[in-house]
C-alpha cells in the first residue's frame, strides 16, 4: 500500500516570538511542504510580550507547511508536541490511504458509510505504529526564552519518550537557533533514535534574534540529505 | 489546517446524511483535545452527547473504540449514532449516551472519606473490566471521571485515549502519566493505568509545584515520593508506596489494597482492628502495673 521506503518527514517548530532575521519562515516552510515534509509550530505564550504578531506568524508557518500551530502555555509543550505530531502524522497516512481508495474504488474514506471508515481508520493507525518518522525539532533559543529553556528541553525528551514505544523506527534532530557567534541555527543533535539530553543541556544557552526563516531551511535540508543517503543506500528494508 | 471554529448555538437542528435523524443542540458538554462534545436531543427526546470532530476519520475512530468498550455495566457511554451532516461545524460526529454526574476533581472535595474510598473502588473495578478486554484507558484522570453523588456510581469519559494492551499511548496528560514521572515507559498496559490512578489521587489531594516541568523525570519521581509522604492521608499512604515500589501491577490487585484502607467513619464491620486491641491491652496492663507500683509503695501489699 505504500512504497516501501515510506518514511514520515516532519520539523517540528518551537518559539516564542516573530522570526527577525534571515529569509521569511513562511516561504521557508512552504519549501519544504514541497518536498514532502510536514511543518507543526508551537507558539509559547509569553510573560507580558503581546505577541501578537507571532501568533500570526505561527499559524502562517503550519499552514504553508500542511501541519498544525497550537499556542500553549509552556507547561502543555510535552502533550501538544505529543497530540501534534500524533495527528500530522495520522492526517499524512489519510491522505496516502485517500489516494489509494480512490485509485482503487474511485471513492475517498467520507463517501464510505460511517460505520466502514472505522476499518480504514484501522489501517492508518496501524500503518502509524509502523511507519518510519524522521523529525527535526527547531528549538527557539532567542534572549526571551531564557526561562522557558529548561521546560522545552524535557518537552523534547519527553516528546521521544512518547515516539520511540511505537514499533517504526525513529531518528530525531534538534536545532537550535539561533547558534553560537554569527551562526543563525546549530545542530544541537544529528539525526539519531534517542535524545541526547547532556547536549542540550550544554547546548541549548538563549541568546540574540529569532533566525526562524533560516531554521526551518536548515531542518528542510537535513530532513532531505537523509532521503538522498536512504537512495544511495537502495531501499530501506521492507514495510511491515 | 488551524481552525477556529465557533461552536453551535443552542437550538441549531443537526440533520443526518445516513441515518436520516435529527438532533437538537442543547450547549457545549466540553472540548477536547479534537473536538467539542454537545449536550444533544434526538428528534423522538433522547437525550445524547455529540462528539465531533475536524475529520471523518478521527471520527470513525472514537467510534470503533466506543463499540470495543461498549457492553452491559460498562463504565463508558454507550454509542448511539456515527453520521454526517451539511452543517458546518458538524460535518461529522457520533453520538453517545449523555453521562450525568459530576468531574472527579469537583465532587472529590465534598466526598466523606468512606465515600471516598468507595469511589476509588468503583474506578479500579471499571479499569479491572476495561483490562480483561486487553485494552487499557491511558487517560485517566479527574475530568474523565465523572461521579453520581447521589448513587456513588462511577463513569468514564472520553474513550479516544483507549489502546491495545503493548501500543504506544495516544495522548496523554503530563500529571498523571507514569512515563512523565520515569515509572514506566507509555506504552499501554494495566501498570499505565495503574500509576494514573495513584497519580490521580495525589493530584486531588496536592498542588503540584510550577518547576515540575522544568525537572528531569528521575527528579519528579523523588518529588512525588515526597509528596506522597507528606500530602497523602495515613490510611492511603501504603497502599501508594506499594504502588511506587511496583508491588502493585493490575487493577485486581489495586482493588484489593484500596479494600483493605480502614477510613475514619466507614461503619465498623466483623473482624476488629488488631493494633487497636493491642493498643487497648497495654494501656490496660499499664495501668494495671502502675497500680501495683503505688499499692506496693503504700504499703497496702
Amino acid at each position: 500500500m505504500l512504497s516501501r521506503e515510506a518514511t514520515i518527514r516532519q520539523i517540528l517548530v518551537i518559539t516564542d516570538g516573530c522570526s527577525n532575521i534571515g529569509p521569511d519562515p513562511v516561504e521557508a516552510a512552504r519549501r519544504a511542504h514541497r518536498h514532502g515534509i510536514v511543518v507543526n509550530v508551537i507558539g509559547i505564550v509569553g510573560r507580558g510580550d503581546a505577541g501578537e504578531q507571532g501568533y500570526n506568524e505561527a499559524h502562517s508557518i503550519a499552514d504553508a507547511g500542511g501541519g498544525l500551530c497550537r499556542i500553549v502555555q509552556p507547561t502543555d509543550i510535552s502533550a501538544t508536541a505529543q497530540m501534534m505530531t500524533h495527528q500530522t502524522m495520522q492526517m499524512t497516512l489519510q491522505q496516502v490511504v485517500n489516494q489509494e481508495l480512490l485509485a482503487v474504488m474511485g471513492k475517498s474514506t467520507e463517501d464510505l458509510p460511517p460505520a466502514e471508515r472505522a476499518r480504514v481508520m484501522q489501517v492508518v493507525e496501524k500503518l502509524e505504529d509502523e511507519v518510519a518518522l524522521d523529525l527535526a525539532v527547531c528549538l527557539d533559543t532567542s534572549a526571551s526564552m531564557r526561562d522557558k529553556i529548561p521546560t522545552v528541553r524535557e518537552a523534547v525528551r519527553d516528546l521521544a519518550l512518547s515516539l520511540k514505544v511505537r514499533s517504526g523506527p525513529l531518528a530525531v534532530a534538534v536545532l537550535a537557533f539561533p547558534g553560537k557567534g554569527e551562526e543563525a541555527t546549530r545542530l544541537v543533535q544529528p539525526f539519531s533514535s534517542e535524545v541526547n539530553v547532556a547536549a542540550l543541556e550544554a547546548e541549548l544557552v538563549a541568546r540574540g534574534g529569532t533566525p526562524t526563516g533560516p531554521a526551518i531551511d536548515h531542518a528542510a535540508d537535513l530532513l532531505l540529505s537523509r532521503v538522498r543517503a536512504a537512495e544511495e543506500d537502495g531501499p530501506r528494508r521492507e514495510f511491515g | 489546517m488551524t481552525v477556529s471554529t465557533r461552536p453551535l448555538a443552542p437550538g441549531t437542528w443537526v440533520v443526518g446524511k445516513w441515518t436520516h435523524r435529527r438532533w437538537r443542540i442543547r450547549g457545549v458538554l466540553g472540548t477536547g483535545a479534537n473536538g467539542i462534545v454537545y449536550a444533544v436531543e434526538r428528534d423522538d427526546g433522547l437525550p445524547g452527547a455529540m462528539k465531533v470532530c475536524e475529520t471523518a476519520g478521527q471520527v470513525a475512530f472514537e467510534w470503533s473504540l466506543l463499540n470495543l468498550v461498549r457492553g452491559p455495566g460498562s463504565p463508558f457511554p454507550a454509542p448511539q449514532q456515527i453520521d454526517d451532516s451539511d452543517r458546518p461545524g458538524a460535518r461529522y460526529f457520533y453520538v453517545m449516551e449523555r453521562i450525568s454526574g459530576r468531574p472527579l476533581d469537583k465532587a472529590w472535595p465534598a466526598l466523606a472519606p468512606a465515600a471516598r474510598k468507595e469511589v476509588m473502588l468503583r474506578i479500579v473495578e471499571g479499569l479491572a473490566a476495561l483490562h480483561a478486554t486487553g485494552h487499557a484507558f491511558c487517560d485517566v484522570k479527574p475530568q474523565n471521571v465523572l461521579v453520581q453523588e447521589a448513587t456513588g456510581q462511577v463513569r468514564f469519559v472520553d474513550p479516544g485515549g483507549v489502546t491495545p494492551f503493548g501500543k504506544a499511548v495516544r495522548q496523554f496528560t503530563p500529571t498523571t502519566d507514569g512515563a512523565f514521572f520515569g515509572l514506566c515507559d507509555r506504552r499501554a498496559s494495566a501498570l499505565y493505568d495503574v500509576f494514573a490512578v495513584m497519580l490521580m489521587a495525589v493530584s486531588l489531594e496536592a498542588q503540584w509545584p510550577a518547576t515540575l516541568y522544568d525537572l528531569p523525570p528521575e527528579r519528579r519521581r523523588e518529588l512525588l515520593g515526597r509528596m506522597v509522604a507528606d500530602k497523602m492521608d495515613g490510611a492511603w499512604r501504603p497502599v501508594w508506596n506499594r504502588v511506587l515500589r511496583r508491588e502493585i501491577g493490575d487493577a485486581p490487585s489495586l482493588r484489593a489494597a484500596i479494600a483493605a484502607v480502614r477510613v475514619k467513619d466507614e461503619p465498623k464491620t466483623g473482624h476488629r482492628d488488631w493494633t487497636a486491641t493491642f493498643m487497648w491491652a497495654s494501656l490496660a496492663s499499664a495501668v494495671v502495673s502502675t497500680a501495683c507500683a503505688w499499692a506496693l509503695y503504700l504499703g497496702l501489699l
